[in-house]
C-alpha cells in the first residue's frame, strides 16, 4: 500500500498519469477477482449480504403491516397469503417482523461496530505511535480485557449501562475493542520505521499530523476487513446477550429476542424461532464470507490472524 | 464443482428445515382449546382395582428456581411455601378449594372481637419428624418467634402481640387492635418449626436440616439442580407410602413436559400456557388437573395521585379500562386456560363483589369518557411491567389495544431485581403487575388501599380517597367474618368499580400433570405448586 | 529462557491485577445495594446498615479492594447475598461442571480441528476442501445457542436418541455422564474446530510454500513425511495460539451452552447472579474465568519460547 502512496506523490507528467490509471484500473480488477476468487460461496454471501442490506434500509415498502401491529384474534397462524411466513402467539406478522429485525441487527452491528473502531483504531494508533510505557499499559489492558470472554464481559456491562440500543451497541463495541488495538498497534509498529514516517518528523510535522495523514490511511485497507467482520462478531454478541435475557428487550424486533421468544413454541409453531434463527445464520455467515474476501483482496498479511 | 456446492447449501437449509419442520403440522391448529371451563377437569385415573403398594420415589420436575436459603421464618411467596412443605413443613390452616382458610394443624379456631383474641385447639397426636410432639406451647413459640423474626411480620403480624398456652391443647393470641384476616395470614407463610430441634442446634440447625411435621424430610438440596426427600415414618395423617421424592429444576419449562412425556419424570406443574397447551393437547395418559384456586391476577394499576399525569382523572381510568378486551387476553394470552375476572378473586370465592362490573370491552365508551376527560386525541403514557415474556405479551397487547383509542404506551420492562423498587410508585402512567391471589382478596384490599403502610402496592402512586382508607380500616377490624365479608365486597365495589384504581386483566391459574404410574396424589389440585402427596403411591 | 519465562509470569501478574480491579469495579458501578438485596425490603435500615458494615460496603473503595483482595488471597471470597452459601464452596461445586463440559471439548476440538485443516490444505481447491471450508464457515457462523437448539431438536425430541437436557458428573456415573455430556460438548467443540481447522489450513499454506518444503518436495522426500514432519511442525506455533485464545471462546460459550442444556456450572451462575444482582458472585466468577485464561495462556506463552527460540529474543 506504501507504493501506492509513492505513486501518488511521484506523479508529474501525463505519462505516468495514465500508468498509474491503467494500474488501478487493474487493482480494480485484482480486488474483484480475490474477493470472489473464493467460489460460489463468496457470491452468494456477497449477494446474500446486499439483499440483506437492501431489506433493511426498505424494509417499511416490503410489508403493509408494523413490526408491533397485532391481530389477537389470528394468534399462531402457519403461512398464509396474508402472512407470507405466519404469526406470531400475539398475531404480529413474522414476515415484517423477520424484516425489521434485519435492519435492528444491521444497525446494532454497524453502530458496534463503529464504536469498536474508533475506539480502537484511536487506542491502537496511540499506543503503536508513542509506545514506551503508554504503548505496554494499553497493550497489557487489552491482555486483561482479552482474558474475559467478550459475551462475559458485555453480560456485566449490559448489567451496568442498561439494555437501550445505544447502550447495548457501546458494550459491545468495547468488546471488540482489543483486536483493533492488537493489530493497528502492529502494523503502527512496522509503519513507524519507514522513511516517509521518519521524514515527517524531521519535517517537524506534529504528531496529530503524522498519525492523521500517514498512518491512519495505511491502516485503512485493515480498518475496513476487521470492520466488515466486526459486524458479524457484534450481531451473534448481541443475540446471545438477547438468548440469556440481558440487553435489548421484547417486543423489539431483534433475532435474538425473536428465538428466544420463539422457543417456548418450538414443538406447536417451530417457524417462531427457526425463520429468525436460520436469517441469524444466514447473514452472520455471509458477512464472515465477505469479510475473508475483503480480507484477501485488501490485505492478505492479515490472513492467520482474524 | 460449483453446482455441488450450491446443492449442498440448498441441502444444509432443507435438513434444518425439515428438523423443525417435523412436527409443523400443528402450526395452523387453532390456538384456542375446546372449553375454557374453570372447574377442576381431571381425566384417565386409575381403576380402582388396584391396590396402594408402598415405596418407590416420586420424580417431579418443573421449571421453578428452587429456593436458594431453606430458612422457615424467611419463606415469602407461593412458590417457597410449596417447596417448604416437600422439605416438611406445614402450616396452622389451609385454604379449602374456594380460597377459605381450613384448619388443619388445629382442632379449631375462634375469633373474639371484644377480647382481642383467636383462641386455638391444637390436633392431638401430631409429631415432628424428630419425634418431639406439637403442643400449644410449640405452637405459642412458633408464633411469637414468627412475630419476632418473620420476613412477612411486619405486613401481617403487625397488631400480634403474642401467643400463649393456657393448656397443653389451647393456645391463646392477642392482639393490639383487631384483626379479623388473621386465619388468612395463618394459611399462607407462618411454617411451624420443632422447638426441641431449634433448642438443640438454634435456628442454623433447622436451617441446615429442617424439621417440620410434614410427610417428608429434606435430605439433601442442589440449587440449581435438584433435591432429595426422604420419608417421614411417623406421619401424623397416616402411613406414608412413598420412599421420597425428587425433584429436578429444569432450566425450561418446555424441557420438563418432554422429560414429562419421556417419563423421565412422573409428576409436573406448569403455569407457561405455551406448555400448558401442548401438553392438554398431547394423548398420552397422564391426569390432567386445574388448580382450584387461582395463582396471579394480572392487574393495571394506575398513576393516580399525579395530577399532571392523565391517570389521575377518573374519567381517563375507566375509558382505558373499557378499551381492554379482557376476553381477547385470556384468549390469546392464556389460550383459553386463564380466568375473566373483574377482581382479585373467582366468582366461587365469598368475598367475590356480583356488582363489580369492571368496565366490559366498549370502545365507544372508552372514547367518549376520554372526549369527556379532555383528552380527545388521546395522550401518551407509559406502561411499566417485570420483563418476563407472559408480562411482555400482556404489555405488548395493552399497548396495541390502547393505541386503538389515541392513547400512545411507551413499553418499559423492568429487571426482576429493580422490581421491587417500582411497587410503590412508579414516575407515571401503568403499571402491570402480577398480583398474588394466594392470600385471599380481602388480605391484600387491607394491605393495599390504605394511605399509612410502609410497604405495599402503589403506596406512593394511588390516590386513595379517605373514605375508601376508613372503609378498609373498618372491614379489617370487623367483630365477624360475616362482617368483614360485607365490608371487603364493598371496598372492591370501590376500588374496581367506583374510583377504577386497577383493573383486572386476566387470572391465571396453573395446571398438573401426573403420569398414569402415579396414583392418589394430591398434587397441586387446590392451590399453585401445592402438594399432598402422603397418600400418594406409584405403581 | 528464564528471562523470557519470568517476563511472561510478571505480565501475568499485571493482567490478573487489571482483571481484579475490573471485577471489583463491577460491584462499585452496578445500580443496587448489595446489603439491602440481602436483607430484602422489608428489612429496617439499621440492620442493612449493619450489613453494610459487616460487608465493608462503609469503607472508602480502595480500603474495600485490599480488603477483598485479602480475602480472595486467602480463600475466603465472601458469601452469596442470593443463594447464603460461602462463595468457594459455590464455586467448588459449579467450576468442575463447566470443566468437564469444557475441557473434553477442547481436547476434542484440537486434534479434529488440525486434521480438518490439514485435509483441508492438502487437498486445496478439490471438492474435499470446498466441502470442509464450506462447513468450517457454517459452523463459525452459528450461534452456539442455535446449534444447542437445533441440535436437541434432531436428537432428542425427534430421534429420540439423547437425552434433552440434565448433567451428571463423571464420579458419579460415567457412563451418563459421556450420555449427557454428548450434546453439550459437540456443541462447545464446533466453534472451536472451525476455528482450528480454519487457521491450521492458512498456515499450512503457508507452510507448504515455503521454500525448504519446495526442496524436501524436489529431493524426493515422501509426501506424507514432508506435511506431517516439517510442513505441519512450521505451522504449529500460530495453531497453538488459536488453542489458547479459544480457551475464551469455550468458556464464553458456557455461558449459552450451559443454558440451553441445563448445567448448574460457572455460566449459569454468572448469568444468574449478573440477573439477580449478586455482584460478589459476579466478582469471584469474572475473576476465576480470567484466572483459567490468563493461565492457559501463560502455559501457551512459555510452550512457546520452548519450541520457538527466536520468539524468546523477539517477543516483547
Amino acid at each position: 500500500m506504501d507504493n501506492e502512496i509513492r505513486e501518488i506523490s511521484c506523479i508529474t507528467d501525463e505519462e505516468t498519469r495514465l500508468k498509474a490509471k491503467k494500474r488501478r484500473k487493474q487493482n480494480i480488477r485484482y480486488f474483484f477477482t480475490v474477493l470472489f476468487g473464493r467460489g460460489i460461496l463468496a457470491k452468494i454471501s456477497f449477494v446474500l449480504v446486499c439483499i440483506f442490506i437492501l431489506v433493511a434500509v426498505f424494509c417499511p415498502l416490503l410489508t403493509s403491516y408494523t413490526p408491533f401491529q397485532q391481530e389477537l384474534s389470528n394468534a399462531l397462524k402457519g403461512a398464509s397469503p396474508q402472512h407470507l411466513l405466519g404469526t406470531d402467539n400475539l398475531g404480529r406478522d413474522l414476515f415484517t417482523r423477520i424484516v425489521y429485525g434485519a435492519r435492528f441487527s444491521l444497525s446494532i452491528g454497524l453502530l458496534s461496530s463503529v464504536w469498536a473502531l474508533v475506539i480502537g483504531v484511536a487506542l491502537g494508533l496511540a499506543a503503536g505511535y508513542f509506545g514506551g510505557i503508554f504503548g505496554g499499559l494499553v497493550m497489557r489492558l487489552m491482555d486483561a480485557q482479552l482474558s474475559i470472554p467478550p459475551l462475559i464481559l458485555a453480560l456485566c456491562l449490559a448489567a451496568v449501562f442498561g439494555g437501550a440500543v445505544f447502550s447495548i451497541s457501546l458494550i459491545i463495541g468495547i468488546s471488540a475493542v482489543p483486536g483493533y488495538v492488537r493489530v493497528i498497534y502492529g502494523q503502527v509498529l512496522s509503519l513507524r520505521e519507514y522513511d516517509y514516517v521518519e521524514a515527517a518528523r524531521l519535517i517537524g510535522q506534529g504528531n496529530f499530523k503524522i498519525l492523521f495523514k500517514h498512518l491512519l490511511p495505511n491502516c485503512f485497507p485493515t480498518i475496513i476487513v476487521m470492520f466488515t467482520m466486526g459486524v458479524g462478531t457484534a450481531i451473534m454478541i448481541e443475540s446471545g446477550l438477547a438468548y440469556l435475557g440481558i440487553g435489548i428487550k421484547a417486543p423489539t424486533p431483534s433475532w435474538g429476542v425473536m428465538i428466544f421468544e420463539g422457543y417456548k413454541y418450538i414443538f406447536s409453531s417451530p417457524h417462531l424461532a427457526l425463520w429468525p434463527g436460520i436469517m441469524l445464520m444466514l447473514l452472520i455467515i455471509s458477512l464472515s464470507v465477505v469479510g475473508d474476501g475483503l480480507r484477501d483482496a485488501l490485505d492478505p498479511k492479515l490472513r492467520g490472524k482474524l | 464443482m460449483k453446482k455441488f456446492i450450491a446443492t449442498l447449501l440448498v441441502l444444509a437449509t432443507v435438513i434444518s428445515l425439515a428438523a423443525c419442520g417435523g412436527s409443523t403440522k400443528n402450526t395452523t391448529t387453532s390456538a384456542s382449546p375446546e372449553s375454557s371451563n374453570t372447574a377442576a377437569m381431571t381425566e384417565a385415573s386409575a381403576p380402582a382395582t388396584l391396590t396402594p403398594t408402598a415405596g418407590g420415589i416420586l420424580e417431579i420436575g418443573g421449571s421453578a428456581i428452587l429456593p436458594t436459603d431453606v430458612t422457615w421464618f424467611k419463606v415469602r411467596g407461593i412458590m417457597e411455601v410449596a417447596f417448604a412443605g416437600l422439605w416438611g413443613y406445614e402450616t396452622l390452616m389451609r385454604y379449602s378449594a374456594t380460597g377459605t382458610p381450613e384448619c388443619f394443624l388445629l382442632d379449631s379456631i375462634t375469633p373474639d372481637a371484644g377480647a382481642l383474641t383467636w383462641t386455638m385447639k391444637v390436633k392431638d397426636g401430631i409429631t415432628f419428624s424428630d419425634g418431639s410432639k406439637l403442643t400449644a406451647e410449640v405452637v405459642a413459640w412458633n408464633l411469637n418467634y414468627y412475630k419476632e423474626n418473620g420476613i412477612l411480620a411486619s405486613s401481617f403480624f403487625s397488631n400480634f402481640v403474642n401467643a400463649e398456652a393456657t393448656d397443653s391443647k389451647t393456645v391463646v393470641c392477642h392482639f393490639s387492635s383487631w384483626e379479623i384476616l388473621f386465619d388468612y395470614y395463618l394459611c399462607r407463610t407462618v411454617l411451624i418449626a420443632s422447638k426441641e430441634a431449634f433448642d438443640k442446634g438454634g435456628a442454623d440447625g433447622l436451617v441446615a436440616n429442617p424439621i417440620g411435621t410434614g410427610p417428608f424430610v429434606l435430605k439433601n438440596m442442589t440449587p440449581d439442580v435438584d433435591m432429595t426427600m426422604d420419608k417421614n415414618p411417623s406421619y401424623w395423617q397416616g402411613q406414608v407410602l412413598l420412599d421420597g421424592v425428587h425433584y429436578t429444576y429444569y432450566a425450561d419449562e418446555l424441557v420438563a413436559m418432554e422429560a414429562l412425556k419421556a417419563g423421565e419424570i412422573t409428576a409436573a406443574m406448569s403455569d407457561s400456557y405455551s406448555s400448558i397447551d401442548s401438553l392438554m393437547k398431547e394423548t398420552i395418559s397422564l391426569t390432567k388437573t386445574q388448580t382450584a384456586l387461582p395463582s396471579y391476577a394480572y392487574t393495571m394499576c394506575f398513576k393516580s395521585n399525579d395530577q399532571n399525569d392523565p391517570c389521575s382523572n377518573l374519567d381517563v381510568r375507566k375509558a382505558i379500562s373499557y378499551a381492554i378486551d379482557t376476553q381477547a387476553l385470556v384468549d390469546t394470552l392464556t389460550y383459553g386456560y386463564g380466568v375473566k375476572t373483574t377482581q382479585w378473586c373467582m366468582s366461587n370465592n365469598e368475598y367475590y363483589s356480583p356488582d363489580v362490573t369492571g368496565q366490559p370491552y366498549n370502545l365507544e365508551t372508552a372514547k367518549k369518557l376520554l372526549a369527556d376527560a379532555g383528552y380527545t386525541d388521546g395522550f401518551s403514557t407509559k406502561l411499566w411491567y417485570l420483563n418476563i415474556p407472559q408480562m411482555s405479551d400482556t404489555a405488548a397487547a395493552v399497548a396495541e389495544m390502547l393505541s386503538k383509542i389515541g392513547i400512545t404506551a411507551d413499553l418499559n420492562p423492568i429487571d426482576a431485581a429493580s422490581y421491587v423498587n417500582y411497587i410503590g410508585g412508579w414516575d407515571s402512567g401503568i403499571l402491570i403487575h402480577t398480583m398474588g391471589m394466594e392470600g385471599g382478596a380481602a388480605s391484600q384490599y387491607a394491605t393495599t388501599f390504605v394511605n399509612d403502610i410502609s410497604f405495599g402496592l402503589g403506596m406512593n402512586a394511588f390516590a386513595i380517597p379517605d373514605s375508601l382508607d376508613a372503609l378498609v380500616k373498618q372491614a379489617k377490624s370487623a367483630a365477624s367474618s360475616d362482617e368483614a365479608v360485607k365490608l371487603f365486597k364493598k371496598v372492591a365495589y370501590d376500588v374496581f368499580e367506583d374510583q377504577c384504581l386497577v383493573k383486572v386483566l386476566y387470572c391465571t391459574t396453573s395446571y398438573s400433570f401426573v403420569s398414569d404410574k402415579v396414583h392418589d396424589a394430591d398434587y397441586c389440585t387446590v392451590q399453585n405448586r401445592r402438594c399432598d402427596l402422603w397418600k400418594a403411591w406409584v405403581g | 529462557m528464564s528471562a523470557y519465562i519470568v517476563k511472561r509470569i510478571l505480565i501475568s501478574i499485571f493482567v490478573v491485577f487489571a482483571v481484579s480491579i475490573f471485577s471489583f469495579m463491577i460491584l462499585q458501578i452496578m445500580p443496587g445495594d448489595p446489603a439491602r438485596l440481602a436483607l430484602g425490603y422489608e428489612a429496617s435500615e439499621e440492620d442493612v446498615q449493619t450489613l453494610r458494615e459487616k460487608m465493608n460496603l462503609d469503607k472508602p473503595v480502595v480500603t474495600q479492594y485490599i480488603l477483598w483482595v485479602k480475602g480472595v488471597a486467602r480463600g475466603d471470597f465472601g458469601q452469596s447475598v442470593i443463594y447464603k452459601q460461602p462463595i468457594d464452596k459455590m464455586m467448588a461445586e459449579r467450576v468442575p461442571r463447566t470443566l468437564t463440559l469444557g475441557i473434553p471439548a477442547l481436547f476434542i476440538a484440537a486434534p479434529l480441528g488440525i486434521v480438518v485443516g490439514v485435509i483441508s490444505a492438502v487437498r486445496r481447491g478439490k471438492p474435499l476442501d470446498q466441502i470442509l471450508t464450506f462447513l468450517t464457515t457454517v459452523s463459525m457462523g452459528m450461534p452456539v445457542f442455535w446449534t444447542g437448539i437445533l441440535s436437541v431438536f434432531i436428537f432428542s425430541v425427534e430421534l429420540k436418541i439423547l437425552p434433552l437436557q440434565g448433567y451428571v458428573s463423571p464420579s458419579q456415573d460415567f457412563g451418563q455422564y459421556v450420555y449427557k455430556a454428548i450434546l453439550p460438548v459437540f456443541c462447545m467443540a464446533l466453534p472451536m474446530i472451525a476455528g482450528i481447522a480454519r487457521q491450521t489450513r492458512t498456515n499450512m499454506l503457508d507452510s507448504i510454500n515455503q521454500d525448504h518444503i519446495r526442496t524436501a518436495r524436489a529431493n524426493g522426500l515422501p509426501e506424507r513425511s514432508i506435511i506431517f514432519r516439517h510442513a505441519l511442525k512450521n505451522a504449529m506455533i500460530p495453531i497453538i495460539t488459536v488453542i489458547g485464545m479459544q480457551v475464551r471462546v469455550v468458556i464464553g460459550g458456557s455461558l449459552l451452552v450451559e443454558k440451553v442444556f441445563n448445567v448448574a456450572g460457572l455460566g449459569t451462575i454468572l448469568t444468574s447472579s449478573i440477573n439477580t444482582r449478586d455482584y460478589i458472585v459476579v466478582m469471584v466468577g469474572v475473576l476465576i474465568i480470567s484466572l483459567i485464561t490468563v493461565a492457559v495462556n501463560l502455559v501457551v506463552d512459555i510452550l512457546y519460547g520452548v519450541i520457538d527460540p527466536r520468539i524468546r529474543l523477539s517477543r516483547r
